[in-house]
């Protein structure tokens, strides 16, 4: 054994205030194989302020450009160093070392964020674009720093940005989401002008034709009239000066908007016939078809045998909230649980002694 | 809300330090950089009290050799002073670590920036989960 201990290098450890400030990660494998990617984006750490001024730990998100992970920080009761290799000067010849040059406490680990979605975010903090102007007593954010706002990754954010067709009017730095009754309005204005001139609204739209329906004779600001077309296309669309409407997506954000138009905040139930007339006329020709309830699931409530509809809030975000908060506590008793293992694993000990 | 910028890690962070070979080929990092952890803690002298500016000495660390016929020995031993030996081992980290730091700003990386960067990522760590055996003095081995 002597001269195996003769072999080795020498462990040093640093002085405290020579140490370097290092934090430690985990890192799930779908982050593991973004960072070792190619082109590594770049990543960034938002952190919500607590009530009392605290950032707490579980408040600070790591976005990557598409995806949200929330942030825990661990601590162990080991020692945990980080090590490099090093010399140190001898007599003779530079003796092989390694240097224990940071000590950090704890470890953060990541875990899928479970938060609010980005459209409710956006949806609070925007004022929303009605048909009389704009209301709401909400301060005016621009995109950029409504984006900046949401503890979630910046695709995630223009994901819902584009799906709920909030825009900025010209020249102006503030955002804003049109009403659904205002969605409506300007879907019905474009497809009327594009019935007049000609342009199947199911083809793909070149941006002569977008510019013709989203300009012409049009009361709405044109920015609103684009962000309106691009809810309802699908991603990623192909070329940058065109755009296809989805079928499906399209027939289900007008649907929505409808229904929660027509029976939303308290006002009466809707006959099924009716609505779903009314939703297929406000489809181009070719997609009538698709005006069918069950592309609403979630969204509705049925009543009188199914005769009348109501809209409710989508069902996503309501199962988000109820998963989120009912992960807490559970976690919160795992980590209990194992606790109490550890005193039971030594309490046999402390008996016989 | 507050936000910083976390980099992902630098392509070419190679340590040109030769003495990177004193790792075994599963610590070996383009940085250099490893883990070491320990159960329990280590007592180093504080320095107000010593008047030591330089690196503190622990003991000598046998790692296993760098020899590809042999991958399966991950076994790790520190000689702490005289008299105590730690067995440890090479684990694999369940999930890869990521070290983290502040960004280097300025000539020759002087000045911190409020950016991070990930200076290295770890997949093993030299684990001692083991307290310390004693053995006998260097002399009677």
């Amino acid at each position: 054994m002597s001269t195996q201990d003769e072999s080795g290098p020498e462990i040093r450890i640093l002085p405290e205030e020579h140490q370097q400030h290092f934090r430690l990660l985990e890192l799930p494998p779908d982050l593991l194989k973004v960072l070792t990617s190619v082109d590594a984006p770049t990543l960034k750490l938002k952190s919500q302020e607590g009530l009392s001024g605290n950032v707490l730990e579980s408040q600070t998100v790591l976005c990557t450009p598409d995806k949200t992970y929330a942030l825990r920080q661990v601590s162990t009761s080991n020692s945990v160093y980080i090590v490099r290799p090093g010399t140190a000067p001898s007599s003779s010849v530079n003796q092989p070392t390694l240097d224990a040059i940071a000590q950090p406490q704890s470890t953060l680990e990541l875990q899928p964020a479970k938060g609010a979605s980005a459209a409710s975010y956006i949806k609070a903090a925007l004022p929303t674009y009605t048909s009389t102007g704009h209301t709401g007593s909400t301060t005016k954010v621009s995109k950029q720093q409504l984006f900046a706002d949401i503890s979630l990754s910046d695709g995630e954010c223009e994901q819902a940005w584009t799906d709920l067709a909030c825009f900025e009017p010209e020249g102006e730095s503030y955002a804003i989401v049109p009403s659904d009754s205002v969605k409506l309005q300007v879907w019905e204005a474009m497809l009327t002008t594009a019935t007049a001139m000609g342009v199947d609204m199911t083809h793909s739209l070149h941006d002569s034709s977008q510019l013709k329906i989203t300009t012409s004779e049009s009361e709405w600001p044109e920015e609103l009239s684009k962000a309106v077309l691009r809810s309802m296309t699908a991603v990623p669309t192909s070329p940058p000066n065109e755009i296809q409407l989805d079928g499906d997506k399209s027939a289900q954000m007008l649907g929505r908007a409808l229904l929660k138009d027509l029976t939303g905040s308290g006002r009466q139930p809707v006959s099924a016939m009716s609505f779903e007339t009314k939703w297929a006329d406000l489809l181009p020709e070719r997609w009538r078809g698709k005006a069918d309830i069950k592309l609403l699931e979630g969204s509705y409530k049925e009543q009188h045998g199914g005769e009348t509809l109501t809209f409710i809030e989508s069902e996503v975000s309501k199962e988000v909230a109820a998963a989120s908060s009912a992960a807490a506590p559970a976690e919160a008793k795992s980590t209990l649980g194992a606790k109490r293992k550890w005193h039971e694993k030594f309490r046999a000990s402390k008996k016989t002694a | 809300m507050p936000s910083a910028i976390l980099h992902p890690p630098c392509a070419n962070r190679l340590s040109g330090d030769t003495a990177n070979t004193l790792l075994p080929q599963t610590l070996r990092t383009p940085s250099g950089l490893a883990i070491l952890e320990i159960q329990g803690t280590i007592n180093t002298p504080s320095n107000a009290a010593s008047g030591q500016q330089q690196a503190h000495p622990i003991g000598k660390i046998v790692l296993p050799p760098n020899d590809p016929a042999k991958p399966v020995d991950k076994r790790v031993y520190m000689y702490v002073g005289k008299h105590q030996r730690l067995t440890g081992e090479l684990k694999k980290l369940t999930n890869p670590i990521a070290i983290i730091q502040r960004r280097k700003d300025g000539v020759g990386g002087a000045e911190e920036s409020d950016e991070l960067e990930i200076a290295e990522i770890v997949h093993y760590k030299i684990l001692f989960a083991h307290r310390p055996e004693p053995v006998g003095g260097g002399g009677d081995e």
